[in-house]
């Protein structure tokens, strides 16, 4: 397991190039999440929420600013580095659970230890699937597993490595409400067992209700900062 | 409708131009291969008629003129038949033939001759004798004589005009001519007329007669053998310049010798012969005006029997004098030799207007050429109808080209097929590969209200861009590929109409395949509902082709097509002969078997690669094991028939490219063998005629000049000896060889021989020095076997003439050496100590460096050595290869070859990167997931590339697998054009780099793909449901 690690983001733009000229999609973004505490990010579609994400996640490099993880600035690391980064202190998980079709559910939480150069794990991804209801479904391929089930699937391999910062992008988008709150429930526990920082783009206010801190975005911009109000 | 599509391939420019690269390369080649044919073809009629001795010879059928006439008249119900005899001798043998027509029939016993009573024969007419119709033989009648015959008919039916049937025949002029035929015509009034024929460029008259052996002398001096005498003009000798005149000229009133002639009766230019002539008492006296090398006057020796048209038979002792003379004097002489009673001439004159047709105004298509020559024989024919009969050589050969064009045409195109095939398959696999990316698509329009049928059509209108602009490029870049192939010289002599027609079958061809692979998947995908669609998304869906055994199906019709033509002889058709204007035959359905077979062989082996790969094992639990091995493995053994598609489009271009280079490897090596064949070995030199010095067999030593590694002599003539077998003797081609040194020096095959080796035969021979081989189909014939004695009559018709008893110590089928075929091979040392002849015909020589510039050493160091003093005629198999006559194995099939291969190493890229970015757009999100879960960008790329280099090695395997066993089918299928059977050839520098292209395509695919994967968004990508 990693040491729990902070957030820290300061003025962070970035820009696409298209044929009718540089899209800005987030605007200089300034914003700080303590280790082991949680964050929701909510905004309308095309915000830049899930630029904002993938800045953090260091798959997206940003055009100026400067994104830190714990004491390391990730804005400043190599391609390699991120990578590195993100198999080691980093789960991700995707609205669209990005599972490999050709591995089982046990195999596809296992590659993210083998990823990490451990070739083993395995009994490891069998407790984790076990506690998160999986258990017999570990040696299904994802296409015989329901939509609740690979994107829990998709969460055990993001906690399987125990990262110390957990991003989530709008992790319970195509899900029913039942399972919206299974994951979201997963991912707060994972939080909380381990002290990690999550951060989750969400659209849905019940699922920032349930996060420590929230911010909105609009147009690129921080328009809103605020503890969430309880329900 | 149509401006959403436009804009749909305008907005997707790697989409658009991955779809139409297939279509446009598959076009390109197949458009390429009709190109090559137009212009190919067009060069055919050029190049079959260039080595043709005569053009067109029409023969007058009574050469010695003579006034031997029959009228016929038709008066109330009686034939009467009128013999003058209007010449100055009498005609011999005189025989006159006649039947009246349907309805007229013969009145039995109403025939007179003179006006006497002439008896029926065996209740028939006299004048039409037996089943045959044999007329009736008048003897002798006399100059000046008349004689008349006449007979009743009746009538049992309708009146018609009677025809007057009658026919006259004698000793003399054994051709019957026709009743009331017109005075017969000399050969100058032929040659006026056949000079006006519209095509005609020249007429020359060629009279000739063979005198009996002794009938040239001079002072004591006389030619032993049998003399020819020719009569032409200068004017042959300007239009036949294989007549080479190497001293002095020709002179009215004077003989131009042939250099053997000349030195056998020790005469040159200025000296005086003696000629005697049958029929003729005193001999005749000559000046000799020159001499003149005849060994190679094709137009003069070449058989004038119709079974023999291809036979030179060359007469030594010849002499050349001019027509007035042949007229005024042999002419005359033979006619009195013919009317005497028992003569009996072995020879009788013959005399021919040679037409030269203008072969500038052929057209370069075969078949029209032959349309124009056989305009020029048909007026030819009504130029003197029935007084000549006419030998269409040039028409004969055209018709050969002709059909050796449609088997070529066909055989190009049966190539060029597969391009047509690629292109449908890598259309049709674009599309599938598309497939995925495009349904979502639909799935929008759909629910923005599209209906299934606007769908259908924007289909058809995107097929048809794809499949129009693919053809359409294609098209315009075969033209450019044959351009520079060929050169625009050669390609434009094809007349514009075929190029028009060759570029709309092509693009109308190329359109209608390829819309078809691309139109019906796709439309079978829209016209499916969505859970059927997600069945087939399945990790592992099973080809159609796979569950329809479709592999099995093709190979077992192309099986069933090879047994059947076994079976029926397809592959021992007989050799064609251009003066017989026969063609090789080449069945249609076996240029398609291997067409079959190869699709079959590929899909076969697709198959066998699926069943490997999908037993793949992989790291069981607890190891996930090596992350790339791991996730490749995993890949792999569970998608198996992704990359087994891959295998399919990229075994199925190496296939072709490979089989088609072993192919043209294994056809240069059959002509080349074949032209060694012909010649004998490397190198064959003859002495000149000119050469008066005898040649020995130790003249063998000289000839050993730098590049060369072994030299023999050898004795061979045609018809210079008689084999005599138990029941039966023949006239038969001997051969004497030195067996050892013909062993080194010709290329023996143990298949050249019946039940024993090369090896073994060639022993056997120089261990029993009075031992003999004898050709197959002469041993059965003469009922000869293997251990039999035999007498063998030496050197035929010369003074060394001798009768001798040999033992067969073996039987062969064909020998090297001997184009014109031998039929008895015996120990020259034999030979020589029974004919004390000490000639030998020719020497055969092994280079050391059999390459065409190692022959050209040769030869020049033989004409700068030996040959300086002592002129040689020399061949090599690079000269003989040149003048290969056979239009067909003159085809130009390294230009094929070129342009397929430069087809193949764009197909096989295309079929790799096609893949490669296939896999891209199919499995993007997966490597980005992968990407963001942690996976580098090296470990990334080297999953792309295991894949990519799995599919080109795995394609090419099974590509060169199925290539030779297409390659076999393909040289087995032409066989027939080869004198010795192909085997095939292994071209290993294109196959390194077919499989070097293949697999670096493979690479610079997968580097490409991974580096376009680190342009793409991830966070669009992985937020894609």
């Amino acid at each position: 397991m990693s040491a729990p690690a902070g957030i820290s983001v300061e003025a962070v733009a970035r820009e696409y190039a298209t044929p009718a000229g540089p899209v800005r999609a987030l605007g200089g973004v300034t914003l700080g999440v303590e280790a082991g505490r949680s964050l929701a990010i909510t905004g309308p579609s095309g915000c830049g929420k899930s630029t904002l994400l993938a800045v953090m996640a260091g798959l997206e490099p940003p055009t100026s600013g400067r994104v830190r993880i714990g004491d390391v600035e990730i804005s400043r690391l190599s391609e390699r580095e991120r990578t590195r980064m993100r198999r080691d202190r980093l789960g991700l998980v995707f609205q669209s659970d990005n599972l490999l079709p050709f591995m089982t559910a046990l195999e596809n939480v296992a590659l993210q230890i083998a990823l990490g150069g451990d070739g083993g794990g395995y009994e490891r991804c069998a407790r984790l699937l076990a506690e998160l209801g999986l258990a017999d479904h570990s040696d299904k391929l994802p296409d015989r597993l329901s939509g609740g089930e690979r994107q829990r699937v998709a969460v055990a391999a993001a906690l399987i490595n125990q990262p110390s910062v957990i991003l989530a992008d709008e992790p319970t988008g195509s899900l029913d409400d039942a399972n919206s709150e299974a994951v979201v429930d997963l991912l707060l526990a994972a939080q909380r067992d381990t002290g990690a920082t999550l951060v989750v783009v969400t659209h849905d206010p019940s699922v920032a209700e349930r996060m420590d801190d929230s911010l909105r975005l609009r147009d690129g911009r921080i328009v809103e900062s605020a503890e969430p109000a309880r329900a | 409708m149509l401006s959403y599509v436009r804009r749909d391939l305008v907005r997707n420019p790697r989409r658009t131009v991955a779809s139409i690269v297939g279509v446009t390369l598959g076009v390109g080649l197949f458009s390429g291969v009709l190109f090559f044919i137009d212009g190919s073809g067009a060069s055919m009629t050029k190049r079959a008629v260039a080595p043709l001795a005569l053009d067109m010879q029409v023969v007058l059928n009574a050469p010695l003129g003579g006034g031997l006439r029959l009228d016929e008249q038709y008066r109330a119900g009686r034939f009467v038949l009128t013999v003058k005899n209007q010449g100055s001798a009498p005609a011999n043998e005189v025989v006159v033939a006649d039947e009246p027509s349907p309805p007229l029939s013969y009145t039995h016993d109403s025939a007179t001759l003179n006006g006497k009573a002439l008896p029926d024969v065996g209740g028939r007419s006299p004048l039409s004798q037996g089943l045959a119709g044999t007329g009736f033989n008048l003897g002798t009648v006399g100059p000046g004589a008349t004689v008349t015959l006449t007979y009743a008919v009746r009538t049992a039916g309708a009146r018609a005009p009677p025809q007057m049937q009658g026919r006259i025949s004698s000793r003399e002029n054994v051709v019957p001519a026709p009743a009331n035929a017109p005075p017969p015509i000399t050969l100058p009034q032929l040659r006026a007329r056949l000079s006006s024929i519209p095509g005609v460029a020249a007429v020359d008259g060629l009279a000739f007669v063979d005198l009996p052996p002794g009938s040239l002398r001079a002072g004591g001096a006389t030619a032993k053998d049998t003399v020819r005498l020719f009569a032409f003009d200068s004017g042959y000798q300007k239009h036949y310049p294989s007549i080479r005149v190497v001293s002095g000229g020709m002179r009215p009133g004077s003989a131009l010798l042939s250099a053997e002639a000349a030195r056998h009766v020790d005469r040159g230019a200025g000296g005086i012969v003696e000629l005697t002539i049958p029929g003729r008492r005193a001999p005749l006296t000559l000046p000799a005006s020159g001499i003149a090398d005849l060994s190679t006057a094709k137009p003069l020796f070449y058989s004038r029997k119709s079974n023999k048209l291809e036979e030179f038979l060359y007469v030594p002792d010849s002499v050349v004098v001019s027509p007035a003379t042949f007229d005024s004097i042999a002419i005359p002489a033979f006619r009195a030799a013919t009317a005497t009673r028992g003569s009996a001439l072995k020879s009788l004159p013959l005399a021919e207007a040679d037409v030269l047709v203008k072969r500038s105004g052929l057209r370069s298509d075969p078949g029209t050429a032959l349309a124009q020559t056989k305009a020029v024989a048909a007026a030819v024919g009504r130029s003197a109808p029935g007084q000549v009969y006419l030998i269409d050589n040039i028409s004969n050969t055209l018709q050969v080209a002709r059909d050796d064009a449609r088997i070529g045409k066909r055989m190009f195109l049966f190539l060029g097929l597969p391009g047509a095939l690629l292109a449908a398959f890598l259309a049709a696999y674009t599309a599938g590969v598309l497939a995925s990316t495009q349904r979502r698509e639909q799935a929008n329009l759909r629910i923005r209200g599209a209906h299934r049928s606007h769908l259908m059509r924007m289909l058809a209108y995107r097929t048809l861009a794809f499949a129009g602009a693919g053809a359409l490029l294609g098209t315009a870049i075969g033209l450019l590929s044959v351009l520079v192939i060929l050169g625009g010289s050669t390609l434009f002599e094809a007349s514009a109409g075929s190029l028009v027609a060759s570029a709309l079958g092509a693009i109308g061809f190329g359109m209608l395949i390829t819309a078809f692979a691309l139109y019906i998947p796709a439309r079978r995908s829209l016209s499916r509902e969505i859970t059927q669609e997600r069945g087939e998304m399945a990790l592992t869906p099973e080809p159609a082709w796979r569950r329809l055994r479709l592999d099995f199906v093709l190979l077992a019709a192309a099986g069933v097509a090879e047994v059947l033509a076994i079976r029926g002889g397809a592959f021992d058709a007989p050799p064609g002969s251009v003066y017989s204007g026969q063609a090789v035959t080449l069945p249609s359905y076996l240029l398609l078997a291997p067409v079959v077979a190869w699709f079959g062989g590929i899909l076969l082996s697709v198959r066998t690669f699926q069943a490997i790969t999908s037993r793949l094992p992989i790291p069981n639990p607890p190891r996930f094991g090596p992350v790339v091995r791991g996730i490749l493995l995993r890949s792999l053994r569970r998608r198996s028939w992704v990359p087994a598609s891959g295998t399919v489009g990229v075994g199925l271009v190496v296939a072709f490219g490979a089989g088609l280079a072993m192919f043209t490897s294994t056809y240069d090596a059959s002509k080349a063998g074949d032209a060694r064949f012909t010649v004998g070995s490397d190198v064959r030199a003859t002495p000149s005629v000119l050469s008066p010095k005898v040649h020995p067999p130790s003249y063998a030593s000289k000839l050993r000049v730098p590049g060369v590694a072994a030299v023999t002599p050898v004795v061979s003539k045609l018809e210079n000896s008689v084999l005599i077998g138990p029941n039966n003797e023949d006239r038969k081609n001997l051969t004497a060889i030195d067996p050892a040194g013909y062993q080194r020096t010709a290329g023996l095959s143990d298949s050249f021989f019946v039940g024993r080796s090369a090896v073994a035969a060639m022993a056997a021979l120089k261990a029993d020095r009075q031992g003999i081989l004898v050709q197959q189909s002469s041993a059965e014939s003469l009922s000869i076997k293997a251990g039999d004695r035999v007498q063998v009559l030496l050197a035929r018709g010369t003074k060394q003439q001798a009768l001798r008893t040999f033992r067969v110590v073996g039987i062969f089928k064909r020998l090297p050496g001997f184009p014109q075929g031998t039929d008895v091979v015996a120990n020259l040392s034999a030979y020589v100590a029974a004919t004390r002849s000490n000639q030998a015909d020719f020497f055969l020589a092994r280079a050391i460096d059999p390459s065409h510039a190692g022959l050209a050493r040769v030869a020049a160091a033989l004409r700068a050595g030996p040959g300086a003093a002592d002129p040689l005629n020399i061949e090599t198999s690079a000269t003989a290869l040149n003048k290969d006559q056979s239009s067909l194995t003159a085809l130009n099939v390294h230009g094929l070859l070129d342009l397929n291969s430069l087809y193949t190493l764009l197909m096989t890229a295309a079929a790799v990167a096609i893949f490669v970015f296939g896999l891209m757009l199919q499995r993007r999100r997966e490597y980005i997931a992968l990407r963001a879960r942690g996976l580098h960008a090296r470990e990334l790329q080297a999953l792309v590339l295991g894949e990519a280099a799995l599919v080109g090695l795995s394609g090419l395997a099974a590509g060169l697998l199925v290539g030779t066993g297409l390659a076999y089918l393909m040289v087995h299928i032409l066989r027939p054009l080869f004198i010795l059977d192909p085997s095939l050839t292994f071209p290993v520098s294109e196959i390194v780099t077919l499989g070097a292209l293949a697999l670096a395509a493979a690479l610079l695919s997968a580097l490409a793909a991974t580096a376009i994967l680190r342009r793409l968004s991830p966070t669009e990508i992985l937020r894609e449901t």
